[in-house]
This record gives C-alpha cells, structure tokens and sequence, in this order.
C-alpha cells in the first residue's frame, strides 16, 4: 500500500511534465539533428587543438606525433613582427566593430524616419547588397575604384585634391580596410535595429508629437531608449570579434608597403603557411585566438545580462 | 554533346590556362635529328590490333601515327594490374572511362599493364591535398601516385613510404626519352624527386623558358616617338621615360606609363627581373660566389644599386604608382589590355595573354618582342625558369612493377615527343572529322587542332596528366620547329589534314612561336638559376615568413620613396641578425653536402 501510495504521489507530481512532453516532444525530436550537427561539427573537432602542442604529421596523426609543449606558443610570441601584427588586428577589428555599431544604429534611425515605404524598402536593399557579394569580388572592384586614375580619384581630383593611393599608403590602408568592411557589412548590421525600432509602441510617438516634440527630441527621448537593450546586446556580443579584423578582406587589398599598418594575425600565419605546412604553429595561434575570444565572451554576455537583462540560461 | 559543348567553347578566347594546356602532346621535337636514330617499326607491333592504333589513315588526307618499338619483355604475360591516384577532371567518347578508354586499351596491348583508378581530385590545391593526407593517414597508398604535393611528399619521405627507385630507374628508363630528357640544368629536374642522391619519384615537367622573360614594346609608340627597340637598361629607360612623356596610352591624361611591374619584383609576368640580372643578381635566390658558398643574392650591394634605379624611375612615372598592389594578371588586363603601357618583360606567351586585349581595345596597337636589355657591365641575365614543378610521381614502398610502369613511360614519352611519330591521339577522342573537305577539330580540346589538345591527360603517367607533365621540356619549341622545317615545305597540295590543320596561324600566334624558339635558345645560358633547390631549412620554417616580409616591405617602399634608399643598409642588418645568417649556414652545409 505504502509503495502504491508512493507511486501514485511521485506519478501525480510528474504529471504536468508528462503533459507537457506529450504535447511538446516533437519539438525535442525536431532539435536532434540540429544537437548532433553541433557535437560533430563543433564539439567533436575540438580534440584536434591538440596539435598546437604537439609537432603535428599527419603520417603520424594525432596519436604519433611527438609532444611539443608550448613550443609552438613561444614560436608565434617571440615573431619579431608579433606585436605589429597584434597591434593592427586590434586596432582594425575595434574601429570595425565601432564604425559598424554607430552607423548601422544612425541608418537605422533614418530609415526608421523616411516616410515613403518604397524609397525605405529601396535604400535598405541597396545597402544591404554588397554584404553578399565575396572579397574576391569586391577587392576587384575596389582595385579599379581606388586606383590612381580610378573613379574616387577623379572625383577628388576635380575638387583639386591630389591623386592618393588609397591601397598602397600606410596613411590610408587602414582607414580603406574599415570604410570597406563598414560598406559591406553595416547595410546587414540595420537588420536587427531595424526589427527593434519596429517593436516601440507608436502611441508614445503620437503622444509626444501632440506634446508638441520634434523629430529630434522624440528620436532622443524615444526612438533611442526604446532599442537601448538592443545596442548594449549587440555591443556586448561583438567583443568576441575583437580579434576578427577580416582576414579575406585584408588578403584581398593588401600588400607588403602596407604590412606596417595591415598586416593581421591572420594573414601573417598564412604566409607563414605557405613556406612549408606548418599546421601546429597554424592551431596555437588559432587556439591562442579562441582563448582570447572565450574570455571576451564570457565578459560579453556577463555585461549582456548586467546592462540589458538578456540571458541564455 | 561532348562535341556541341567543344564546338561551342572553341569560340572563347584563349586564356592563360589554355596556353598551359598546349604544352600539348603533338607537340613533340625534331630529337630524332639530335639523337641520329632512325624511325623504326617496334617488333610486335603486327599483333597489335589495327582498332586500337592512333591517327586516321584511312580518312581521306588522313595521317598515320608510328608506334615506337615496344619496350623488351613487354606485353607481359599475364598483364598486371596497377592502381593510381589521378587528377581530373576527363571527358570521353561515349562507354568510356579513365580506366578504359582508347589510351588504357591501347597501353593494355603494348605493355601488358592494366590500370584502377585508386582516387581523383580536380583542379583544386585543398583537394588534393586533402586525398593524399588521407591516402597518408589511413596508410592506403596507391602503387603509383600522380602529382604529389610537395608537403605531402615530404610527410611520405619522413615516414618512409615511398619506394626509392634509383636502380629502377638506371635499369629500364629510357635513354633518350626519359634520361636524356630529364638531364638538362645541371640535375635541375630532379630538384624534389631526388633526394639524398636517391631517386625517390620522377619530376613533372613543363615547357622550357615557359616563364622566361623577353622585352614585350609597342611598335607603334616606339614609331611616334621615333626611336628603335632598347637594347641596354639606358635605353630602355630613355624609350619608357619617352612614352610616358608623350602619354601615349588610352587611359585619362597623364595615365601612360612605361613599364609594367606586379606586387613581385620577379615574377612570371610583368616581372622586374632582367634589370636586376643586368646587375647580375636576382633577388630572393641563392647562387654561389666566388669562393663557391651558396649567398642570398637579396642582401647584396648590387641589389641597392637596382633598387636606387627603379626608384629613379618611379619617381619619373615609369611605373604605375599603384604598382605594387597589382597582381601579375593584372597588369596584363589592366595596363597591356587597358593600352596603358608600353612595355612589360614577360614571358613568350605574352602574346596570347594580355597583348590580345590590347590589339581588341586598339586595332591599331602594334607589339613586338625583343631580347632583355644589357646592364652597364655588359652583364645581361635573367631569371632561370626551372621547367619542374613543385610536384612529384611516386611509387608506394613495396609497389614490385617501378620497371614495367618506367618502360610504359618511356614508350609513350616516346610516342608523344618526338614529331616523327605524328601522334594526335585518337579519333573519336581527341578529335574527328568535320567534313568531306577533311578538315579536322580537336574534341578534346577548347582550342582547334592547330593550337594542339589535351588528350594527353588520359595518360597514366607523365609524360600525359592532366595540366601537360612533359618529360622532355624542349618538346613544344622542337615540335615547332619541326613544324616549320619540316611540314611547311611540303607543297600546299599535298599536306595531309594534320599539317594543314597545325600550320598557319594568325600574327599573334606566330609571334608567340618565334619567341618561344629564341627563349628556348637563351634558357640555359641567360638564366640566373636558384641554386637553393631543397625543402625549407629548419631556420628558415620559423623566420622565413618575418624576413621575407620584411624584405618585400623594404624594397617596395624603397623604389616608392616611403623610405629611404639607405634602409636597404639597416635591411641588410636586421637581415643577418634575424635569423639570415643562420639560415645562410644551414643552407651552406646542405650545399657542401651535395657537391
């Protein structure tokens, strides 16, 4: 009796879960697959940092390969072009995700405001394009527009300002890299505030237009407040990025009179890869740059959840 | 559809890859006249069965193809079945496959040698990389592997996979075709496929001089400024600072420039080099000195001499100002194709890369080539282009039949290169006809006949593969001239549709011809060859990526005037402290070592 007694409690006390799972277990089937293709394709390939401490053949695979240490860590710290290459990819990846930030919230806000649905839906295309044209292709194009005798040149030339070498000065490499980078990405970034903007109750804006605000003060008072979350969410989370400063992009446009300002980690380890298959130097700097990213992100949602509540778990 | 799809692609331009291609097979050498040897019938060859012969001789103006004498010993009885990695991609006759098709069918006949097909990749450097890592890794190799990679090559001679096949090789390789063939640049060929004096695969080789550079200039500017072809450095700096004066190009006012130059000094196209061999030296190789050690010829004071000259120049607008952050096909769409400029040093193919677009953009442009200019000493170099490519053949460790697949190759090798033999592969594969007029159309190519084909990837083994392996890097030249000795003096009316198909050609195309023949003829004795022909020393894996940074990022600002001439001095410095001296030892022991 005691038993049954017990049973019956414990069944009655699962019972909203067992009603719950009848109802909800085809969504947990439907996540399966998606739960293996994360284990194998993210999980399962992480037993290969192993070779950032090992001098990695693949005749002799993971297991054979002799043990290293950190010598391959020591290796990538003790390049003597290791602090100019550190130093530009910071510098290029912030001004990044700082022009990327700021202007895809100040598109956002214009075209929060245009009137005409049309002239809206146009320009947010338009500027949403090139994000999905490759590097390749957009490094041929840039090439021709900033070449000496290239269109941005003849345009600056007809207001009497010398021809420049928008690719191959070190004055101007960087400010050409996130200019670029902003064009192709900020059109994609508009998305999300975009979806935020459309989430503020329109009453509040006719309220303060009958109080007699302007566009300005309602933007201010607002427009802004009302996606305020969203910018510190999409702040925080781009810390993670800080060390991504586009290494396709770079490969692209760059060349040796720029390394002093251009050169990244990324495109410096390539080169290093070219010489000879140098795959364990490749996995400490790829590890050494998921260490960095890992710390990043953790700070990154910790803010996320101080400064705009937003939490996974 | 095979057919339609040639027809219609044979329409397209030729591009640099279709140039690459015609490293073709017809195109094989006037070397029976080196060699003295008669064309002979090989014994047995009455048993092979007349389907399985090359050529058309029973088409009207058709042509027969000889087979060379089959090799001792072979067809081997019973035949043996061989398997290898290839590079595709292919295209067939209907029913037919790499494994079985009128080359295997014909190769089973003569030699005995029956071939599987273990793995493919196509034209993709991750892809084959990746094949052989894991043909590697699961330690599965095919008995005869096509093309490997250098890093996977060297991976498999660390773990000692491969099969050293110096005796092999001393036994049963041809003499004519295989080592006479691969003798030329002072044991150049075998640079990877040798190692330690052991012979460990067979090299891959292209055309000779296929990358060495001759004066390309606009006849018709050099007219409108009324001077003649640059024979010195001096010279050619008057005419490119003349063009460039009289702004001559098609481009906005003050956009001409003289000379076109890439991101690389020396390069294969609208490359630098011959003016630093006018000094003698070329930058980033290593050649002896005179007390016979291996220098870095980068760090030389001849090379701040070179580079304070081109900084003159571009100063003076000779070169592009954006130069260096164009790459070499660039240049040749850009400023040849754009009639921007009036000279490049590329090489012999030049005529059908870039110099193509200039005459469409401006009918009226007018190209013509001469020899590279001589420096103020008198010295007149250029950079050595070692027909071998950065990929080697290779047997597995253990494979029992090296003899039978060298014989093999031989026999094709012999087949294919010598023009004698009057092989364009087969009909129904690699070409047909097109009509009652007996004109002829090459199917397996983009190109028509005349500009050869290439059916020779159905090979297995070079010569044959798939990108044009050769084993005799002079075959192409000697086939021209073949052509033009031989064929052209045979009467209009009696040229059988091979020759009529091969002869001929409009202007550009005979200029590419002629100045194919002379880089032939200055390869070995104006080429400044890398002397340092062995996989990266140990310093040079941890300090090679720095110092060459370093150096590129020096002389460019240098000639650009973002720094200063004498920075090449403090170059040269951190150079040597860097690491440079070390690696100068490391490759001096290997040197010394060798000799």
């Amino acid at each position: 009796m005691k038993v049954r007694a017990y049973r019956k409690r414990v069944w009655a006390n699962w019972q909203p879960a067992r009603d719950y799972l009848k109802r909800a277990w085809p969504l947990y089937v439907m996540i399966i697959p998606g739960i293996i293709v994360v284990l194998l394709f993210r999980y399962y390939p992480m037993y290969g940092v192993v070779i950032a401490f090992q001098d990695f053949s693949p005749a002799k695979g993971f297991a054979n390969s002799p043990w290293v240490g950190w010598r391959n860590f020591e290796i990538f710290f003790a390049l003597p072009d290791f602090g100019r290459i550190f130093g530009n990819t910071l510098i290029i990846a912030i001004a990044k995700i700082v022009a990327d930030q700021i202007g895809a919230i100040i598109l956002a806000l214009l075209l929060n405001e245009a009137r005409i649905l049309l002239f809206r839906r146009t320009i947010q295309t338009l500027i949403y394009l090139p994000y999905f044209l490759s590097w390749i292709v957009l490094g041929g194009i840039l090439l021709d527009v900033l070449a000496p005798f290239g269109i941005l040149n003849q345009a600056i030339g007809n207001f009497g300002i010398d021809r420049q070498l928008f690719l191959g000065s070190n004055d101007w490499f960087r400010g050409t890299i996130i200019t670029s980078g902003f064009w192709k990405n900020v059109g994609f970034s508009t998305i999300v505030y975009l979806a935020a903007l459309t989430a503020i109750n329109p009453v509040l804006h006719e309220a303060a237009a009958i109080d007699g605000a302007g566009r300005f003060r309602r933007i201010w008072h607002i427009t802004l407040p009302g996606i305020l979350p969203t910018i510190v969410l999409l702040a925080a989370l781009s810390l993670g990025d800080v060390l991504e400063a586009g290494f396709e992009q770079i490969l692209t446009l760059y060349s040796p009179a720029v390394y002093r300002t251009g050169d990244i980690i990324d495109t410096y380890v390539y080169r290093i890869g070219l010489i000879s298959a140098q795959f364990s130097l490749a996995g400490a700097v790829g590890l050494f740059k998921s260490f960095i990213g890992f710390f990043l992100i953790v700070l990154s949602y910790y803010l996320a959840d101080r400064y705009a509540g937003y939490r996974i778990l | 559809m095979i057919r339609k799809h040639h027809l219609q692609s044979s329409k397209r331009k030729p591009s640099r890859r279709d140039f690459l291609k015609m490293s073709g097979i017809g195109m094989a050498a006037a070397m029976m006249a080196r060699y003295g040897l008669a064309p002979a019938f090989g014994q047995g060859m009455a048993d092979i069965p007349a389907e399985l012969l090359p050529g058309s001789p029973n088409n009207p103006r058709g042509w027969t193809t000889t087979l060379p004498p089959i090799p001792a010993g072979m067809p081997v009885n019973p035949p043996v079945t061989i398997t290898g990695s290839r590079r595709g991609p292919w295209e067939f006759a209907d029913g037919d496959n790499i494994e079985n098709s009128p080359f295997t069918r014909l190769n089973a006949a003569v030699t005995g040698i029956h071939w599987k097909l273990a793995f493919s990749w196509t034209d993709n450097e991750e892809e084959v990389l990746q094949k052989y890592n894991l043909a590697v890794a699961s330690n599965d190799l095919p008995d005869f592997m096509e093309t490997v990679p250098l890093q996977v090559y060297a991976e498999m001679l660390e773990n000692d996979l491969l099969e050293d096949i110096t005796e092999v090789w001393a036994a049963a390789a041809h003499p004519v075709w295989l080592k006479e063939a691969l003798s030329f640049g002072d044991g150049a060929a075998w640079q990877y496929a040798e190692v330690d004096g052991r012979k460990m695969g067979l090299p891959y080789t292209e055309q000779a001089a296929q990358n060495d550079k001759l004066v390309w200039i606009r006849q018709d500017w050099l007219d409108a400024v009324g001077m003649s072809a640059p024979t010195t450095i001096e010279e050619l700096h008057a005419v490119a600072k003349a063009f460039v004066e009289a702004d001559l190009g098609q481009g906005p006012a003050g956009s001409t420039i003289g000379l076109a130059a890439a991101n690389n000094l020396v390069t294969w196209f609208s490359s630098l080099d011959p003016i630093f061999g006018a000094w003698g030296v070329m930058p980033g190789y290593w050649t002896p000195n005179d007390s016979g050690d291996l220098q870095y010829n980068s760090a030389l004071p001849e090379i701040k001499e070179v580079l304070g000259l081109l900084r003159q120049w571009y100063a003076e607008g000779i070169f592009a100002q954006d130069f260096f952050t164009l790459r070499p096909p660039q240049t040749a769409f850009r400023q040849i194709g754009g009639n921007t400029c009036g000279i490049t040093m590329s090489p012999a193919f030049a005529a059908l890369f870039g110099i193509p677009d200039s005459v469409t953009n401006d009918p009226t442009a007018r190209w013509t080539w001469t020899d590279i200019p001589t420096g103020p000493t008198g010295i007149k170099k250029k950079a050595w282009s070692n027909p071998v490519g950065d990929v080697v053949f290779c047997f597995r460790k253990g494979f029992e039949h090296v003899d039978l697949v060298l014989k093999q190759i031989g026999w094709w090798a012999e087949l294919l290169q010598n023009p004698e033999n009057r092989f364009h592969g087969f009909e129904g594969t690699d070409y047909y006809w097109r009509d009652e007029a007996g004109d002829v159309d090459s199917m397996g190519s983009e190109l028509d006949l005349a500009s050869g084909y290439d059916g020779t990837k159905h090979i297995w083994g070079p010569p044959g593969t798939n990108g044009g392996a050769r084993t005799d890097p002079r075959h192409e030249t000697n086939w021209i001239k073949h052509r033009r000795e031989v064929w052209a003096n045979v009467p209009a009316g009696e040229r059988d549709a091979m020759m009529d198909a091969f002869l001929g050609g409009d202007e550009l195309s005979v200029m590419w011809d002629d100045a194919n023949v002379f880089a032939v003829e200055r390869w070995e004795e104006d080429g400044i060859r890398n002397h340092f022909t062995t996989f990266p020393t140990p310093t040079m894996e941890m300090v090679s990526a720095s110092l060459d940074s370093l150096e590129a990022e020096t002389f460019i600002n240098i000639i650009t005037g973002q720094a200063e001439l004498d920075d090449f001095d403090s170059f040269v410095a951190d150079w040597r402290a860097g690491g440079g001296d070390t690696i100068t030892g490391e490759v001096n022991d290997w040197w010394h070592g060798q000799m």
